[in-house]
């Protein structure tokens, strides 16, 4: 799905990026604060442009045009707009924008398609409530559902769970998870969450001074590489249900 | 049932209008004038709020100052009406894309432009007795209070208005977007910089519309009902088109009896208080 080869972000790594992500895969993106965890996915959403090649669907990004381009690559990057006077499901109806004709209302599915995001993203109670006027995390969970529901082929998203309570933080797993249940779509997140990046996805690379330094599955994540590259102690411990890792601080260090 | 208030109103409005010795001419400049108060306010919606309306954003001294200079150099007004809505567009380039004003920048060079057009108003009123009191009259309050009689104008105007507000209504969402910024509008698969250079050019249209139309008086769009969102009702959108035609025609009313140059500012100091009023904490969240 998509591919980088020879990337190279502006910190200097040596190493160019170069990389694989299959199609209906969740990859998880970790690393310190200025890793180049953001600017890797701002490099895939097209907000600057690296050297090296990136390809989607096996075309390169620089060839996909502006109109197409909603199709292969959703993005949230967390901002949130300004005095925002919509109701919310009417914001959440334009992240279907890009499918209808110009100048042409919403179809049927449309608004069908945004109510079913109400309810996954547990956003009924502020339904016809003015956008901007949403709680906080009610406000990140909408953002997240606009970027979900525009279906592109590629999901893209920047410390999704950032702020968020632990009732959204499930909401957000299981909506990832079932995006990509078909197997057509594919989920890359960057998080300073490391729970919550072991339990949602099926990868995990850890990034240090603009380079992958790990490829590793969620299984494998431990205390030591979390030391080695945060330069933390933690206690890793495994849930209980699926065996993944659940990263605890110690108390008082 | 709203609508239908309105439209009572406002023909209540006309009425009265054409009923103190007005031409019916006048009072369609005025309903043209009310029309394109609405599409600016519709598309100034697509900006974050408070947008400074044509008033306080010092878009009416500029456009003002320009009729009275141009007006010096050609003595055709139709000459004049043409160049007007370049100047505007060249306005809303030259602040919003090259200067690249906030909100609060807007306020504070709206500030500095009406003081200099009230300086030369001023000058020119008390310093120069050749000044025509009632040119100065007309620009505050459009045609209709200089009392043109041609019919034929507004007719005219009307239908390229009606062709704006069908285009924003069909528009909605597209405009909507656009509010959202770049990001999101790019990522609905659309040109911002197309789309911006295209709404810039609507707003610079309806500003020079407005400003000749309906004078200063076009300042409606400041204390009128916002017309913002996606899926406004065509029921709504005519009540609060017929809220504008009926509050253009009662500030027609109002220059008759008591004379645009009286009215003028004051109109110019009511909207303003009561847009600092509404937006102060926006604009200076230090205040």
């Amino acid at each position: 799905m998509l591919e980088l080869r020879g990337v190279r972000l502006p910190m200097g790594a040596e190493t160019p990026i170069s990389l694989e992500f299959e199609t209906g895969s969740i990859t998880a993106i970790i690393g310190p604060s200025g890793s180049g965890k953001s600017l890797l996915l701002a490099a895939v959403a097209r907000r600057f442009s690296p050297p090296g090649e990136i390809l989607i669907a096996g075309r390169s990004l620089s060839g996909i045009t502006q109109k197409e381009y909603p199709l292969y690559v959703s993005y949230f990057d967390g901002s949130t707009p300004a005095d925002f006077g919509e109701t919310l499901h009417d914001f959440l109806l334009l992240a279907r924008a890009h499918m209808k004709r110009f100048l042409h209302p919403f179809g049927e599915h449309h608004l069908q398609a945004a109510d079913s995001a109400i309810e996954a993203f547990d956003l009924d109670e502020y339904r016809s409530r003015v956008f901007c006027t949403l709680p906080s995390d009610a406000l990140r969970r909408a953002l997240i559902a606009l970027s979900v529901l525009r279906d592109s082929e590629l999901l893209l998203m920047d410390d999704p769970v950032a702020g968020l309570g632990i009732h959204s933080m499930g909401i957000v797993q299981r909506a990832l998870a079932r995006h990509t249940m078909g197997g057509d779509r594919t989920v890359l997140f960057a998080s300073g969450d490391l729970s919550f990046a072991a339990q949602t996805a099926d990868r995990i690379l850890v990034m240090e001074d603009g380079a992958v330094v790990e490829d590793i599955a969620p299984e494998s994540l431990d205390a030591d590489i979390i030391r080695r590259y945060f330069r933390t102690e933690v206690l890793v411990s495994r849930n209980i249900y699926n065996g993944r890792p659940e990263v605890h601080f110690f108390p008082g260090t | 049932m709203a609508f239908g208030f309105a439209l009572a109103a406002a023909t209540a409005a006309v009425c009265t209008v054409l009923a103190v010795g007005k031409s019916p001419a006048a009072a369609l400049w005025y309903a043209a004038g009310g029309y394109a108060c609405f599409l600016l306010g519709r598309i100034d919606a697509t900006g974050p709020p408070p947008a400074p309306d044509y008033l306080h954003s010092g878009r009416a001294a500029f456009l003002s100052l320009c009729i009275i200079i141009s007006t010096r150099f050609f003595s055709s007004t139709i000459a004049v009406f043409c160049l007007v809505p370049v100047l505007a567009v060249l306005f809303e380039f030259y602040t919003r894309r090259f200067l690249t004003l906030g909100r609060r920048d807007t306020v504070l060079a709206g500030i500095a432009l009406n003081l200099l057009f009230a300086v030369p108003a001023l000058f020119m009123l008390s310093a120069d007795p050749r000044f025509d009191t009632a040119a100065l009259s007309g620009l505050l309050s459009g045609p209709a209070g200089a009392s043109i009689g041609a019919i034929y104008a507004p007719a005219a105007v009307i239908p390229v208005l009606v062709a704006i507000h069908f285009f924003a209504r069909r528009a909605a969402p597209e405009l909507a977007l656009l509010s959202l910024g770049r990001s999101y509008f790019q990522g609905a698969g659309m040109n911002h910089e197309r789309a911006r250079t295209a709404l810039l050019c609507a707003r610079g249209l309806l500003t020079s519309i407005t400003l000749l139309v309906a004078g200063w008086f076009g300042g409606a769009v400041l204390v009128g009902p916002a017309p913002r969102g996606t899926k406004i009702g065509i029921a709504r959108d005519l009540s609060t088109l017929a809220q504008y035609l009926c509050f253009a025609q009662i500030l027609l009313l109002a220059s008759s009896l008591a004379g645009s140059i009286f009215i003028a500012p004051l109109w110019f100091v009511v909207t303003g208080v009561v847009f600092f009023h509404k937006n102060m904490r926006r604009i200076f969240p230090h205040a």
